[in-house]
């Protein structure tokens, strides 16, 4: 609701003249801007795929490495009591200025971009975990010593599905990062993808493609985290409470 | 789990000079009983006097420092088969339906999928919870949820159970309802129990035996046999006899 009435003021004080055309365009030419890189099949080709492909990737590889390294680091309380400070400060390291030493070191091609993306969500992931983790109660443990439930089978029977909430809220803000970082990897330097649009647009003031770029990114965001949302609350049997870190 | 040599063991569950220490302070100490099989046990003793301690090691999840418990034979050292146990608090898993949370022991130790379909009806339909099988835990009573622990426990098919408080969450009318249940489905399939309660008249009500254990560390200080018949009822909590079980436990208690 609120939502709707911002865009709406925004429409109407570009059209009256009180925003300046020349730094906000209307929404609705936002949505032209747009539909005129997804209504095209070169748009997509060239614009939406690469973003996708890589923040779908990075994501993946996000939720892995956090998933693995925080069941890694909970084993141990000695290691983990180590590490607990460097991952409070992770999320404030700005991932972006390695931009161009990973171009430097991998070539301006896809990995320089998954790897921005998995820095950054990575992080989500690890900490959602190990809270989820923490939150595991007592007596899944005694369950597992009295049915003897060891190894992979306790993981995927009782540790997994026990934490499923902080899992599902870890991949929501692990794909949110990981699409932030990859944009933003694309912004600086990249042939291709949504982050190249904005800033090509910008550079040639194309101010009608470059908010359509941006909307883009923001329904892609949005859509991903609704969807996931949308998931979490279908498989999430009711009364297994979301854990909040 | 290893075959103890010698004779034959007459008794479901031998419990021999078991001590158990935290830290130095002994929390059980040279408790030595004897359970016969079909029979029904209850424990007493003053709370934190290491009841859970004694049926941990029972169940095979703790070890003894000192001496040893044999069921069926087998000295026990890791958890078996024959040997079930229901914990007080609620254990149920929140991401499984009420039947999968039934199936879940017989999963985990991989059996046959027909014979996991018939355990685990037959064992809710002895607590009465078939209709309710599609359910998830958090839509259930708080005594809904012990019955769903305890056929987890039934449809493992145990020939001994070993029960920590498993109602003692509950309030009493229910507690007595369910209490009297498993001793109902305990004396029909010819099941020994061990049932750690801290109310003296359920233990009275339940069991035919009442062992009393001292404050800490836990001693046997008094084997009471209880003088009814096997079929139990509440009716029975006026009866004289249970009025004299439950006085000599008193008595015994304030050692
Ligand atoms: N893992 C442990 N480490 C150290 N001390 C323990 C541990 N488990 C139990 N204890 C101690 O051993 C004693 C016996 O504990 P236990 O849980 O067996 O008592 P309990 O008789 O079951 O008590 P309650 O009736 O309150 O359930 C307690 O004083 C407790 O503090
Ligand atoms: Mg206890």
């Amino acid at each position: 609701m609120l939502l709707v009435a911002a865009v709406a003021a925004l429409e109407v004080g570009c059209r009256v003249g009180l925003i300046d055309p020349q730094i906000v365009v209307p929404p609705t030419q936002m949505v032209r801007g747009a539909w005129e890189i997804v209504g095209r099949g070169e748009g997509w080709r060239t614009v939406i795929l690469p973003s996708a492909t890589a923040i779908l990737v990075a994501t993946c590889f996000s939720v892995l490495i956090g998933t693995c390294c925080a069941l890694a680091l909970s084993r141990s309380r000695m290691i983990r009591s180590a590490c607990e400070p460097y991952i409070v400060v992770l999320p404030a390291i700005p991932v972006f200025a390695l931009y161009p030493v990973f171009i430097a070191v991998l070539g301006q091609g896809v990995v320089s971009l998954v790897l921005t993306g998995v820095l950054l969500g990575v992080v989500p992931m690890l900490t959602q975990v190990l809270a989820g983790l923490d939150s595991l109660p007592a007596y899944l443990d005694k369950l597992a010593r009295v049915y003897e439930v060891r190894g992979l089978s306790r993981l995927t029977r009782l540790t997994l599905p026990g934490m499923a909430p902080a899992l599902l809220t870890g991949l929501r803000l692990s794909s949110a990062y990981s699409a932030i970082g990859v944009i933003a990897a694309e912004l600086i330097l990249s042939p291709r993808g949504l982050g190249h649009a904005i800033h090509s647009a910008y550079e040639s003031f194309d101010l009608t493609r470059m908010y359509g770029a941006i909307l883009l990114v923001l329904a892609l965001i949005g859509s991903m985290y609704v969807g996931i949302a949308m998931v979490q609350r279908r498989v999430l049997a009711p009364g297994h409470m979301e854990v909040r870190a | 789990m290893t075959q103890v040599s010698g004779a034959i063991d007459r008794a479901a569950v031998s419990v021999r000079a078991v001590s158990k220490a935290y830290g130095g302070v002994p929390a059980v100490d040279g408790i030595s009983f004897e359970l016969a099989p079909g029979s029904f046990v209850a424990l007493v003793g003053p709370s934190g006097c290491g009841k859970s301690s004694l049926l941990e090691i029972m169940a095979g999840i703790r070890g003894a420092d000192r001496g040893e418990v044999v069921v069926g034979g087998r000295r026990v050292d890791r958890p078996i088969r024959s040997v079930g146990v229901m914990f007080q608090e609620d254990t149920t898993l929140p991401w499984r339906t009420v039947y999968r949370n039934v199936a879940f022991p017989l999963e985990a130790s991989r059996r046959d999928r027909h014979e996991i379909a018939a355990k685990v009806e037959a064992a809710l339909r002895m607590v009465d919870l078939w209709e309710h099988r599609t359910m998830h835990p958090a839509a259930l009573s708080g005594g809904m949820r012990q019955r769903v622990s305890l056929a987890r426990v039934l449809a493992t098919d145990p020939s001994v159970l070993l029960l920590d408080e498993p109602f003692g969450a509950l309030d009493e009318q229910l507690r007595l309802r369910l209490g009297l249940e498993v001793q109902r489905i305990c004396r029909e399939q010819g099941r020994t129990a061990v049932l750690i309660t801290h109310s003296i008249q359920e233990a009275v009500l339940l069991a035919d035996r009442v062992l009393v254990l001292s404050g800490r560390p836990a001693t046997v200080v008094q084997d009471l046999e209880v003088p009814l018949p096997d079929h139990r009822s509440a009716d029975q909590l006026g009866d004289p006899r249970v009025a004299q079980v439950v006085a000599k436990v008193w008595a015994s208690l304030a050692y």
